[in-house]
């Protein structure tokens, strides 16, 4: 997927991004256009020239160019680099032979593109339990899959997968050395540390601005040094963070560009323990670049630990944040104070007071919504995103831009006539002694003298409903009843459906092909009270999102769900139940008769932490039937008790994907299958060397062959040929 | 009438249409032992045992070696033609409707040959800021 910018002019402040070389104090405000910046020294060697026409042997380093390169102007774009690394921009390839960082000092980024499917996330295990080696290794996977890879498997796959990969003894050792025994405890953990290109690496610079002459590998790192370093975010000054400003290459081999020594909790951040690997002659050498520090040292043996100099990533809360999704990604790309969509969210860099490049987001919609307030939005320096803070997916209705489903597509959606429902909530029957005393103080005129020989229904439901559904107020003699936050203690239902929403779960893809589908993978869902019902094949990869009606009258309810704004499913269920009450002809006793018994419900279900049904119901129907036998002449019980166990089961929805396995362990379909049997295709095909197995059942061959050759030739298709 | 003929080692199978030849002796005069079928036909060349498993580019094909018969000085080497390395000019720019490839292939179409285990795993999700139920009960009492 092509990502294309586009240009707000009436929002962006970077229309024109500057890049400067000059010493910003980013203690005071700073101009936003400085948004994308890094500090360094110029060539005014830079030179662009056409991929096609550039050969960069990497050994030298150097590179010949097959037609003369030129000089940058403006509208070119390239990332901060150094001599040999390189991105690939609007199809040109930018490349400086000197050793100096380049910068450009404007360009154009509606001219600027990146592609998705181009883009390689690399996800380590930044553990060094030994001090000197990592015990993870590099996960590798297109963006475009990472994309599609739920949280869950964020999380847990990806710790197992980089531990294992690394070799059993290690990660077993690993596993011991931290005393645990499930991967989901571990503390240190995968994430992902950059986003690579797939011929080039891209590096994308952090929130810290510093003198380029600081930069020497010596005696700078003080952290002391760096202006703004204690102005990172808040949560984070805690943990020991160290952040080294500057760029680097990526590298496969921990002790190319790593850290010559174990930086300890005793240590952590000095000068002396980062430096540059010169490599060996004809390597690529390194640089130090970014370094966090991120186990917990509190619970590690720190005298053994090192720092992952190559590695970063977020704590957050106790624990370090594995796995970034796709939205913080795009926004790490904004942080370079680019500007572009994805998704119909537009991506936008801003830098922040504190000097923090960070990127954010707004819906398009948004943008193109005249009644938006965020229409003409400029300024994202007061954004709670921040590029050192994990990230938290917004809810779902600022992701998808759905419609909602309106009540009045519903057939229940008025009110009941003549018939008054009262809902009764803890809160008022904690403000009053209990629910008959509640409802003995109901404003006569509205409910009526007699309610006891008026009372038609009463039911305990387990969902809260939505306050809308209620009128404003209940009258007790004149006054209000509500309680000391002002929240009305009982209403009078004027709309029998309570709409909840039942929340957004993304179905997450596996294998990225036909297996994902049924028949082979089959989706179920589960929605409290409605039971597990099966979602149909094309739902896969989709975010569904759900909404449950309650009916406030019977108690029924209607789940829909969703996939992508269209009505997948739709199942009905039963979210409250029968609670049988005393009903007196003459009156006059029965207010004490319901009064025992609503207080020895609410007392032994109703304030519970969980539903407990089955006591509260059980002594609903114990006192019922005690007034009833006290004033067996005056009384009659109503109703039974209903069945409660619709409502006793998960009180949240899942999603269940049983998936096939895959014979060989792997997600991916080998490549020897491919090349020797092929996979299906299905189309017409030109065809050209280096086409690999091609598979043919009905060839049209043309040409001087003999009809036996030719039979053999249509045969050889049939069986499969390799071209 | 003397013909020559090149013998050449190919690594690549059967079925590889662009094949890669390695020339190991080429003879100038050899002959063809009559009648001569082109599709498998005898190749006569005074020798021992030539180290090759093909013949390049006699009649317009190329030939896979099928035998050698050494007699009285004489090799005797019996072919049959490689029909898909002999027209790869016909095979590689012809247009077919493919059934399988390994390049042009969609993964999204079901393909029975390859098999998965018969032990499904089901993984659940779920979003978990969503509880619907609240815990506590709520009560509605209706009034007529």
């Amino acid at each position: 997927m092509q990502i294309n910018t586009t240009v707000y002019p009436e929002i962006g402040h970077n229309t024109y991004c500057k890049w400067s070389n000059q010493t910003i104090d980013y203690s005071a405000n700073e101009p936003l256009e400085h948004s994308i910046f890094y500090s360094g020294s110029i060539s005014e060697n830079v030179q662009f020239c056409d991929e096609t026409n550039y050969t960069y042997n990497a050994q030298a380093p150097n590179c010949s160019f097959s037609v003369a390169p030129r000089e940058i102007v403006k509208g070119d774009i390239f990332f901060i680099k150094d001599g040999y690394r390189h991105f690939n921009f609007n199809g040109s390839w930018v490349y400086n032979n000197t050793y100096n960082y380049n910068i450009i000092t404007e360009f154009d980024v509606s001219q600027f593109y990146f592609d998705l499917d181009k883009l390689t996330v690399h996800v380590y295990d930044t553990s060094q339990p030994d001090g000197g080696h990592a015990i993870g290794s590099v996960i590798s996977m297109p963006f475009t899959e990472y994309r599609n890879k739920s949280a869950e498997y964020k999380r847990t796959h990806l710790i197992r997968d980089c531990l294992h990969n690394w070799g059993t003894s290690q990660g077993d050792s690993f596993l011991k050395y931290k005393n645990v025994e499930n991967y989901a405890d571990v503390n240190v953990v995968p994430m992902i540390r950059y986003v690579f290109s797939d011929k080039t690496t891209l590096y994308l610079p952090f929130g810290m601005l510093t003198n380029y002459a600081n930069l020497a590998w010596q005696g700078p790192y003080n952290l002391d040094n760096f202006t703004g370093f204690g102005k990172f975010s808040p949560q984070l000054t805690d943990i020991y963070l160290a952040q080294y400003p500057g760029i680097g290459k990526w590298s496969n081999d921990w002790s190319v560009g790593g850290a010559a020594q174990a930086v300890t909790m005793a240590n952590c951040g000095k000068v002396d323990n980062l430096v540059i690997h010169a490599g060996a002659s004809g390597q690529q050498v390194s640089q130090i670049i970014d370094g966090y520090q991120m186990p917990d040292l509190t619970s590690i043996d720190t005298d053994r630990y090192a720092v992952p100099v190559f590695l970063w990533g977020n704590r957050w809360d106790k624990r370090i944040e594995a796995f970034y999704t796709d939205e913080y990604i795009m926004r790490y790309f904004a942080s370079s104070g680019l500007r572009f969509k994805v998704d119909n969210i537009m991506y936008i860099g801003y830098m922040n007071a504190n000097g923090q490049c960070n990127g954010d987001y707004i819906l398009e919609s948004e943008l193109a919504d005249s009644d938006s307030a965020n229409k003409n939005i400029t300024d994202f320096t007061g954004s709670a995103y921040d590029a050192n803070v994990p990230y938290v997916p917004p809810s779902p209705s600022e992701r998808i831009d759905d419609k909602e489903l309106d009540m009045s597509t519903l057939m229940l959606s008025g009110n009941a006539g003549m018939v008054h429902y009262y809902e009764i909530n803890k809160t008022g029957t904690a403000t009053a002694n209990n629910i008959s005393d509640a409802i003995s103080r109901f404003d006569i005129s509205t409910i009526g003298k007699d309610l006891m020989r008026n009372l038609i229904s009463f039911k305990a439901f387990a969902v809260l409903p939505t306050s809308d559904v209620f009128n404003n107020i209940i009258h007790i003699a004149g006054r209000d009843l509500k309680d000391d936050n002002d929240n009305y203690l009982m209403g009078d239902v004027i709309r029998g459906l309570s709409k909840l929403s039942l929340g957004t779960i993304e179905i997450p893809t596996l294998y990225n092909d036909y297996r994902d589908y049924e028949p082979y993978t089959r989706i179920e869902m589960f929605v409290p009270f409605c039971g597990w019902f099966h979602l149909p094949s094309w739902c896969m990869g989709k975010i569904i999102t759900g909404e449950m009606f309650v009916d406030l009258y019977n108690g029924t309810c209607k789940a829909i769900i969703k996939a992508s704004n269209t009505v997948v499913a739709e199942t009905g269920g039963n979210v409250a139940y029968d609670i049988p009450f005393v009903a007196e002809s003459t009156g006059a006793k029965a207010g004490a008769v319901i009064s025992s018994a609503l207080t020895t419900a609410v007392s032994a279900a109703g304030f519970a932490s969980t539903p407990n049904i089955a006591t509260g119901a059980a002594a609903l129907s114990s006192a019922a039937n005690l007034a009833s036998a006290v004033n067996s002449n005056e009384t009659t019980l109503k109703g039974v008790l209903g069945d409660g166990s619709n409502v006793n089961g998960l009180n949240r929805c899942f999603i269940k994907v049983t998936r096939p396995q895959s014979p060989n362990g792997s997600t991916n379909i080998p490549d020897s299958y491919k090349h020797e049997i092929g996979i299906p295709t299905m189309k017409e095909v030109q065809i050209s060397a280096g086409d690999g197995f091609i598979q043919v059942m009905d060839a049209k061959v043309t040409g001087t062959m003999t009809a036996r050759e030719k039979q053999m030739i249509v045969d050889g298709f049939r069986h499969g040929l390799n071209f | 009438m003397s013909l020559t003929v090149t013998f050449a080692n190919t690594s690549n199978e059967y079925y590889d249409v662009n094949k890669k030849y390695t020339t190991v002796k080429t003879c100038t005069n050899a002959s063809i032992v009559y009648p001569c079928d082109i599709l498998n036909p005898t190749f006569k060349i005074k020798g021992g045992k030539i180290d090759a498993n093909a013949v390049k580019d006699v009649f317009g094909r190329n030939y896979w070696i099928v035998s050698q018969t050494l007699n009285e000085g004489i090799n005797y080497v019996s072919c049959t033609v490689d029909v898909f390395s002999s027209f790869k000019n016909d095979l590689n720019g012809s247009t077919q409707f493919v059934n399988r490839s390994e390049k042009h292939g969609n993964p999204y179409i079901n393909d029975n040959s390859y098999s998965c285990t018969s032990e499904p795993v089901s993984m659940m999700y779920d979003d978990p800021r969503t509880v619907i139920v609240s815990g506590d009960l709520h009560y509605v009492i209706g009034v007529i």
